[in-house]
């Protein structure tokens, strides 16, 4: 009897500690277990620090225009040349990320809470609840995630906050199925029996015991699904559905770019590669921490 | 198997009707009047009544709703606003250039993709994984519109093999044949990259199971395990994966047909969104649903001719 009292006196701001500490420490042993995920962090890292420092970085202001010096090649001035309205590539580059990765972070994030509290749910309850709730999720999973993104786009208006939101609504589903497999597994654990033979509550088993054991390929699936984001987000900018110019995005840049194909072929590269370089990373880094979380599935997509 | 088929095009038939149902009341309750949209905010006000008349808009919300469904199952899909041609007409137009791409990048994914993750599992950790393991994880970084800029810009800019624009309705085989490689060349190899991971860990799964350690013990040779007893257990989930994939070809095929200024379904949609051709985005929305629901349903099916064991139940 006095155990119990012990334990409910515990503030959640412990349980949350601990949760994070186990959290933690799971992520830099799934680190190690396979070092290409240091590298896809760096890499990653890189393009958040350009972002961030975007102001420090850039020779110039990404939307100034120069139009003496329209469509010339990388220069001492303009370290990877100009476009066609004389801006400077590398500045605007730089000043990309920041859409991209606001976008990503925020897209992603909103999935990720929403998506794993639904799969939770779903799979703690059981029933009728997850056959239908799940049921919604396969037909919004099997329907193609960028025509769902263009169409919401569309209808919506493209600032940055619809591009979050359409990019999200595509994303919640892969997060619900992630969360909802292991905490079936989980829930008929001893643990968990035990914690409810104490008397705990559902809420507190589900966010205190459940979530913190699933957490870590939530936050996999995560990394993963941050580098389709920049990727669905790019691919919208460059059919024309991205935030409006002359606000800089690396996919519009890379319209641009494919308008002046013939004689400028650089304005398309540079942004390509910007692309390329964060979603490699984020794919590095979250296949690498997969082969960790769930070795079963090493190399799976 | 009659009965399991009944159940899934069952099941397949409510998800067309779900999708469909919510397509129509977001399409409807989404701010902006689509007549003000299509006219311009300058249009007068006979003009914006007309343009009602003629999208069905002034009837009540049932009656749209209703005479929306029964339009869908008997063909008719409502007329396009810019070409002033039925939907289903438009649409079918175009079917035959994106199915071709559609196979094509399937076909070259497959191919590649699935000798590939073979070779790569039976070497796990030697050179050959590593190499296969890279490669593939840069092809699935790429957005799809990115490596088709590229391809366009070093085989038909620079080393002029291919035509820049690729119509997709060359007369001869030949010319469709030539305008159809560099499209698919760019989804197959994405595809490709993802098939190849799949395989591969398919595979890995498949020989870490007890009958291969049985069959060499017994002292079968090889390439009779991999391809008697690995080679079909470990093609379940590729088939599953590659009909999830469907999603993303769907999506990739629409940015390719734009680079390569390809008809098709893809390039139909993006002009449907731009010019606010309500009635063809609907119908657009509904053959995608269509060919989701479609694969699916294949999908299941094709376990049963992999694997006899499965029963359909």
């Amino acid at each position: 009897m006095s155990t119990q009292t012990v334990s409910n006196q515990i503030s959640p701001w412990v349980y949350l500690k601990v949760s994070l500490v186990s959290v933690t420490g799971a992520l830099v042993r799934a680190f190690n277990t396979n070092k290409a995920s240091w590298v896809g962090l760096g890499l990653f890292l890189f393009v958040v620090a350009l972002a961030v420092l975007a102001p420090l970085i850039a020779p110039h202001d990404p939307i100034e225009q120069n139009i003496l010096d329209r469509l010339e090649g990388p220069s001492a001035e303009y370290w990877l040349g100009t476009d066609s309205l004389g801006r400077d590539i590398f500045s605007r580059v730089v000043y990309g990320a920041r859409i991209s990765l606001a976008i990503a972070i925020f897209s992603i994030g909103a999935a990720m809470i929403i998506g794993t509290i639904i799969g939770l749910l779903a799979g703690y309850i059981g029933g009728r609840f997850d056959v239908i709730i799940m049921q919604c999720m396969d037909v919004l999973l099997a329907f193609p995630g960028l025509i769902l993104g263009l169409i919401v786009v569309a209808m919506l208006g493209p600032s940055i906050t619809n591009l979050a939101v359409a990019i999200a609504i595509t994303a919640i589903p892969p997060f619900a199925r992630i969360a909802r497999a292991p905490t079936i597994a989980v829930k008929d654990r001893e643990f968990i029996d035990a914690g409810r033979a104490l008397g705990y509550s559902d809420s507190r088993l589900v966010f205190g015991h459940i979530l913190p054991n699933i957490a870590p390929e939530v936050l996999v699936m995560g990394s993963l699904w941050l580098a389709t984001a920049i990727r669905v987000e790019a691919s919208l900018a460059f059919v024309g559905l991205g935030v409006s110019p002359p606000t800089p995005t690396w996919g519009g840049m890379i319209k641009e770019g494919f308008e002046n194909i013939l004689d400028s072929y650089w304005l398309a590269i540079c942004p390509s590669v910007a692309i390329l370089v964060v979603v490699l990373g984020l794919n590095l880094l979250g296949d690498g921490l997969r082969d960790a979380v769930d070795p079963r599935l090493k190399g799976e997509e | 198997m009659t009965a399991f088929l009944l159940k899934r095009l069952g099941f397949a038939v409510i998800t067309l009707f779900a999708v469909m149902t919510i397509v129509f009341f977001v399409l409807r309750i989404l701010p902006g009047d689509p007549a003000v949209a299509i006219l311009g905010d300058g249009a007068n006000e006979q003009a914006l009544a007309a343009m009602r008349e003629r999208l069905g808009l002034n009837l009540p919300l049932y009656q749209q709703y209703i005479e929306f469904i029964k339009g869908v199952f008997v063909g008719d899909w409502g007329t396009s606003l810019v070409s002033g041609r039925p939907v289903l007409q438009d649409i079918w137009d175009v079917m035959p250039a994106t199915l071709e791409l559609t196979f094509a990048s399937l076909l070259l994914g497959a191919i590649i993709g699935i000798p590939t993750g073979i070779w790569a599992a039976l070497r796990r950790n030697k050179l050959p994984d590593y190499i296969t393991r890279t490669i593939s994880l840069i092809g699935l970084s790429f957005p799809a519109f990115v490596s088709a800029v590229l391809l366009l810009l070093v085989f038909s800019i620079q080393l002029r093999w291919f035509p820049v624009i690729s119509s997709g309705q060359g007369e001869s085989f030949a010319e469709r044949m030539r305008d159809l490689a560099l499209p698919a060349i760019n989804l197959g190899l994405i595809m490709a990259a993802y098939i190849t991971r799949v395989t591969r860990s398919a595979m890995l799964e498949v020989l870490n199971q007890d009958y291969v350690r049985t069959a060499q013990a017994k002292g079968s040779s090889p390439s009779v395990i991999i391809w008697k007893h690995c080679f079909r257990n470990s093609m379940i989930p590729v088939v599953t994966v590659v009909g999830l994939y469907l999603g993303i070809l769907i999506g990739n095929s629409v940015l390719t047909e734009i680079v390569f200024n390809r008809p098709g379904l893809g390039k139909l949609i993006i002009g449907s969104l731009y010019q606010r051709d309500y009635p063809t985005l609907q119908g657009m929305i509904v053959i995608y649903t269509m060919i989701v629901v479609f694969v699916n349903l294949l999908t299941d099916l094709t376990y049963g001719l992999i694997d006899p064991r499965i029963k359909y139940s």
